[in-house]
């Protein structure tokens, strides 16, 4: 039985496809008058955000609360971390009083995978961003979301076969890039990566996606433009030249939307840098902008993966 | 047959393996038939009627029953589905998943619900469908037809409308399908 | 110890030396080796077994002064006498670091508890800081051979400068890495860390200061060592270089020749190391250059850490291994190198960079008896119970090995007895 959600490279396509069949159930939940069940009444999850995020953080806590679960918030900074104590003692802190989830976040890749070494048995790890390395529950919410778009409720065989993402942005730094690639290619759609060469990984020779620099010429052959954040700080690093030849290259401008075909839509895991991926009024002005649909959708999306993870008793291949 | 009636009885799983009939196509019809009339006896009429099938065996009896009152009264009864998964008191014991749609097409506050199933059993699924209906309004009340009741109750639950009441070993299982009803084993 | 040693006489094994192979009978006795056996000699079968002459580590760190909580001289030695070691040479990261006279004096009164000969390597700039130069000449003059910032030194005119001013017959080791081509790696950068999503140190940032620092050695003359090279590239260099007469020497520790950056996919911090742990392409590269002594010297480069510090997260927790203990039997039975080659880099040619003159000699009578018994073939599983080092950072914990120290002759006295400490 599935016991964590760490990264999408453990999921098989058959996983994916569950997982975003039961997030079905759970939108029609979030649609009714008492948008709540019984389903986890009992079960503790323990948020521990050693990352400061407000979104993640509130989804994932609303997400819980709608499955009747309780929900311990241990925030790092006001935490006995500052005091010395490890992740370690943090965590079975936490076991000792008794939860049955943790949905971990942290700047430092690979910290999920190491609390999951350390949980006793019975304990579920859920991945909510690690460093640079994966978001997974951003990447189902966003696949599922595309998926509602162009084919409607996702049912048993969810696919985005045909389908043209281009993920545009700080692609090297990004945990949402790597789990959004995952994600969209597992169900069949194409992804190309458009980044200046210092923002692109070291070696993705053997990643299944394309690589542009030319944002022009790729974007009418999309149906979908994921924008993706790009952080003043890759200048200071001389990652990237000025902001204004950055803007030129590579930002969503009102010239450049223009380029976009008429079903086209845009993504944006939020929260928006107007000016530098995106020129404010462009996003104002689209008429098919997913932003507000993927946070709903992030709801139920998180709903099914603590509902499969504590509650389905069901194996997830 | 339902995947709830495979998942409740031992040996949980398994092959459907028929044993006898216990009532074939034309009995069913004639058992569905009377239950209608007894629903628009017991209710003086179908005003504000809902007919809530469960998810998935009471669904082709609810549309059964639906199309039945219509060419009796003349009326189109709402039908809706509900998909219990997420209210069972059993989650985590067994496996349990909400595959099928839970629609309901009005708001259910003072209305009679008209819960449909195929097989009465243990009345657990009944209480929580009992439970999930509250989430989509206040009915007036809320009645339960099955087509077979096997007996075995561990809750206080009982049917307002009985195609037959069947009593059963609890090893047993019984399929409600187009063709009629089976009373068989899971076999391994 | 007593204050008479015993007298030994080890039958029945093969001596492995520079001279070659043979079966012969050796006599020890009042710490030397000797032509004939005293009438109290103690027998011991050593058949089936391998004699050489002890081995020598160039680089570990035993904690002390500074990281007692970690290890010391005692616990330390004791794991290296246990990995057949009966020479070692303390890094210079100490806490404080070992850059003045009045430093080497205490460091040199904790190496007294040391179960095998233990030197200290002393800094070559001031606090390790690569601004200025530590007193050189001084030190020198006060036994100190081996020259070493710990990390890089990014000051070539100041590397120069410590190349020209040493004494002769000091070496000058650097660890060749860009301090600016970093970009803080936790990994080596390449298809590995793009999927873990960590920074990477790609093999550009150590190959570029190898071709500097062997152009330096030219330049200078002075006698340079490479310490713990990681990337094929580096090897491709040194092999060109003493094809065309540079003297230099270079080391890579026995975890370089096996693992690899796949080895991080788990994100378990015990794999972190610096350098960092390449491509296999880089590993088997490394080992060919033991292999046809491009590379000189093998090194444990152990290095304990709390089992705390290897808990963090995997980009903040601390670097490195501690493998002494498994170094020798992961060298002989793990790399499919000649027992000649194993011993040449562990030990014949390490006591001849650094100057140990009782150790890696030929196993004959009037040499000192500083002699490693060890077993090619006997295969064992490393228990972590029977570690003798405090270090948790040890990645060979329950790893089944072939090739076993057996027992470990220092000064003459048996301080390791069925691969068990017995001193």
């Amino acid at each position: 039985m599935m016991k964590h959600l760490l990264e999408l490279e453990e999921l098989d396509l058959e996983g994916i496809q569950a997982i975003l069949q039961l997030t079905d159930r759970f939108v029609e939940v979030g649609e009714r008058a008492i948008p709540k069940v019984p389903a986890l009444r009992g079960k503790t999850v323990a948020n521990m955000f050693f990352e400061d995020s407000t979104r993640t953080r509130l989804s994932f806590d609303v997400a819980a609360k709608r499955l009747s679960a309780d929900v311990l918030t241990f925030s790092a900074s006001s935490s006995s971390l500052n005091k010395g104590e490890s992740i370690r003692d943090s965590v079975e802190t936490l076991e000792a009083m008794g939860i049955n989830a943790i949905v971990v976040r942290h700047s430092s890749s690979g910290v999920p995978q190491q609390i999951s070494r350390w949980v006793n048995e019975g304990i579920s790890v859920i991945n909510a961003g690690d460093g640079w390395h994966a978001h997974p529950t951003q990447g189902l919410l966003d696949a599922y979301t595309v998926c509602e778009h162009f084919r409607g409720p996702a049912g048993p065989a969810a696919s985005l076969q045909g389908l043209h993402v281009g993920l545009v942005g700080d692609i090297l730094h990004s945990r949402v890039a790597r789990s959004d690639i995952q994600a969209y290619t597992a169900l069949g759609a194409t992804v190309t990566l458009i980044a200046p060469p210092t923002l692109l990984p070291a070696d993705i020779s053997t990643w299944p996606v394309r690589v542009s620099q030319d944002l022009d010429q790729v974007l009418p052959t999309l149906d979908v433009l994921g924008l993706l954040r790009v952080q003043r700080e890759r200048m200071a690093e001389g990652s990237i030249g000025s902001m204004r030849e950055y803007i030129e290259e590579f930002s969503l401008t009102q010239r450049r939307v223009k380029l976009l075909s008429d079903t086209a839509v845009i993504t944006h895991p939020g929260p928006v840098v107007r000016g530098v991926e995106v020129t404010g009024s462009v996003l104002d002005e689209y008429p098919r902008v997913l932003k507000n649909r993927q946070v709903s959708n992030g709801v139920a999306v998180r709903m099914a993966v603590l509902f499969l993870l504590l509650g389905s008793g069901a194996e997830l291949v | 047959m339902a995947d709830r009636e495979r998942r409740m009885t031992p040996p949980f799983g398994g092959v459907f393996v028929a044993t006898s009939t216990i009532l074939d196509q034309a009995q069913v019809h004639r058992a569905l038939t009377r239950i209608s009339h007894e629903i628009i006896e017991k209710n003086r009429g179908l005003d504000n009627i809902v007919l809530v099938a469960l998810q998935t065996g009471g669904v082709q009896v609810a549309e059964h029953i639906a199309q039945l009152l219509f060419e009796i009264e003349g009326v189109d009864v709402p039908t809706g589905t509900i998909d219990v998964a997420l209210y069972r008191d059993d989650i985590g014991l067994r496996p349990v998943m909400p595959e099928a749609e839970t629609t309901i097409p009005v708001d259910l506050t003072a209305k009679t619900v008209v819960l449909v199933d195929d097989v009465l059993f243990t009345g657990r699924t009944i209480r929580a469908a009992l439970d999930a209906l509250n989430d989509f309004g206040r009915p007036r009340a809320v009645q339960l037809a099955v087509v077979i009741d096997r007996g075995h109750r561990e809750l206080p639950i009982r049917p307002d409308f009985v195609g037959k009441n069947l009593p059963t070993r609890r090893e047993e299982v019984v399929d409600v399908n187009p063709e009629g009803v089976l009373l068989g084993v899971m076999r391994k | 110890m007593s204050s008479r040693l015993l007298s030994y006489f080890f039958k029945g094994g093969e001596v492995v030396d520079q001279s070659g192979r043979r079966y012969e009978d050796v006599a020890v006795s009042d710490g030397m080796i000797v032509k004939q056996p005293t009438d109290d000699a103690i027998e011991i079968d050593i058949s089936g077994c391998v004699m050489s002459a002890g081995l020598v580590d160039l680089s570990v760190n035993f904690g002390e002064p500074g990281f007692e909580d970690v290890e010391c001289v005692d616990s330390g030695s004791r794991a290296a006498a246990r990995g057949g070691f009966t020479a070692v040479l303390n890094s210079s990261d100490t806490f404080p670091v070992l850059d003045c006279p009045s430093m080497l004096a205490e460091a040199e009164l904790l190496f007294a508890k040391s179960i095998c000969e233990m030197r200290a390597s002393a800094t070559i700039t001031v606090g390790g800081k690569g601004l200025s130069l530590a007193p050189l000449r001084e030190l020198s003059t006060k036994g100190v051979r081996w020259f070493s910032d710990r990390g890089a030194i990014e000051n070539k005119s100041l590397l120069r400068n410590a190349m020209e001013y040493s004494l002769s017959g000091s070496v000058i080791s650097v660890r060749p890495r860009s301090g600016s081509l970093n970009v803080n790696g936790a990994m080596h950068e390449g298809k590995w860390s793009a999927i873990l999503g960590l920074p990477g140190e790609p093999s550009v940032s150590e190959t570029s200061e190898v071709a500097a620092i062997i152009d330096l050695a030219h330049v200078t003359g002075a006698r340079v060592h490479l310490d713990r090279i990681s990337a094929a590239e580096s090897v491709q260099l040194l092999r060109e270089a003493k094809r065309n007469g540079v003297e230099i020497t270079s080391s890579v520790t026995i975890q370089h020749l096996m693992f690899t950056d796949s080895d991080c996919a788990a994100y378990d911090p015990m794999y972190r190391a610096e350098p960092p742990y390449r491509s296999d392409e880089d590993r088997k590269a490394l080992i060919l250059g033991v292999e046809d002594r491009t590379i000189d010297i093998v090194v444990s480069d152990h290095r304990p850490a709390t089992a705390e510090a290897k808990e963090l997260p995997f980009d903040k927790s601390a670097k490195g291994a501690a493998g002494i203990e498994a170094t020798a039997a992961l060298l002989m039975g793990s790399c499919g190198l000649e027992l000649e080659v194993v011993l040449d880099a562990l030990s014949w040619r390490p006591a001849k960079v650094a100057g140990f003159v009782n150790h890696g000699n030929l196993v004959r009578p009037g040499n000192v008896a500083n002699l490693t018994v060890l077993n090619p073939k006997a295969s064992w599983k490393f228990q972590a119970s029977e570690q003798v080092s405090r270090g948790r950072n040890n990645p060979y914990f329950e790893k089944i090995l072939t090739g076993r120290v057996i027992h470990t002759i220092y000064r003459g006295e048996l301080v390791v007895t069925d691969s068990e400490v017995v001193v």
